[in-house]
């Protein structure tokens, strides 16, 4: 497949995004709070969250490393005119998802407050620290859809 | 990235009367990525004006040779 440095980096990066958290966010969702008590999944999620952010820096390091060094072109590297634009617009995308993340949250924190009725989604699941959580998968796929787009912009030039 | 495209540009045509230039020495020349090369051709991408009058410049014909605008002023 015909592709520029810019390309396979994003590529690299949205399948180390969905392998790495992919596996953060199973282990998160699949927490049983019959077999651990609350501190003990805080510990859990703190120790996981820990190993995925190393992992992630350790595997974009090497990997982003081994592609640069496969393209010797500086243009390359840096990207040109086409390649800001495509990042403008899939920064924009994510911006959205991120935005409706933060949003979803400062109203699972503040709505209750105004409202007066008693509401919560941290209630209804298993997750330990729900608001840090609810900000940190918003985030991931903010990530994840920003990835996408671009590789959806490359591709969709590309063909 | 590309826009409904009604540029049109000859820059395949040109590339080949410039003894079948590639498209990696053109972009090398002009500054950008070969897929940025391969997306004008294929009318996929419309450039700026800055790299429209180095593809140009490249060829040593005028801006209005190697690119057209087939639209019509609203």
């Amino acid at each position: 497949m015909n592709m520029s440095f810019k390309e396979k980096s994003t590529w690299l990066s949205l399948l180390a995004t969905l392998l790495i958290f992919g596996d953060y966010a199973i282990s998160i969702f699949t927490m049983d709070a019959n077999v651990l008590n609350p501190d003990e999944m805080v510990e859990v999620a703190m120790h996981n969250l820990s190993s995925a952010v190393l992992l992630i820096i350790i595997v974009e390091i090497i990997f982003q490393s081994l592609i640069a060094a496969g393209s010797g072109n500086k243009v390359e590297f840096d990207g040109d005119e086409r390649d800001r634009l495509i990042t403008l617009s899939s920064n924009n995308s994510g911006y959205w998802v991120l935005s409706i993340g933060v949003i979803i949250t400062l109203g699972q924190l503040i709505l209750p407050h105004l409202s007066g009725i008693e509401f919560s989604l941290e209630e209804r699941t298993n997750i330990p620290m729900f608001e840090m959580h609810l900000l940190l998968f918003s985030f991931i796929v903010a990530e994840i859809v920003r990835f996408s787009h671009q590789i959806y912009l490359y591709r969709k030039d590309a063909v | 990235m590309a826009s409904a495209n009604k540029i049109n540009n000859k820059v395949r045509e040109c590339r080949f009367f410039a003894n079948e230039m590639t498209q990696q020495d053109l972009a090398e020349r002009v500054g950008v990525t070969r897929q940025t090369i391969m997306a004008i051709e294929k009318g996929k991408y419309s450039p700026s004006l800055e790299v429209a009058f180095k593809i140009a410049l490249v060829f040593q014909k005028s801006l209005e040779t190697v690119f057209s605008y087939d639209g019509a002023i609203e």
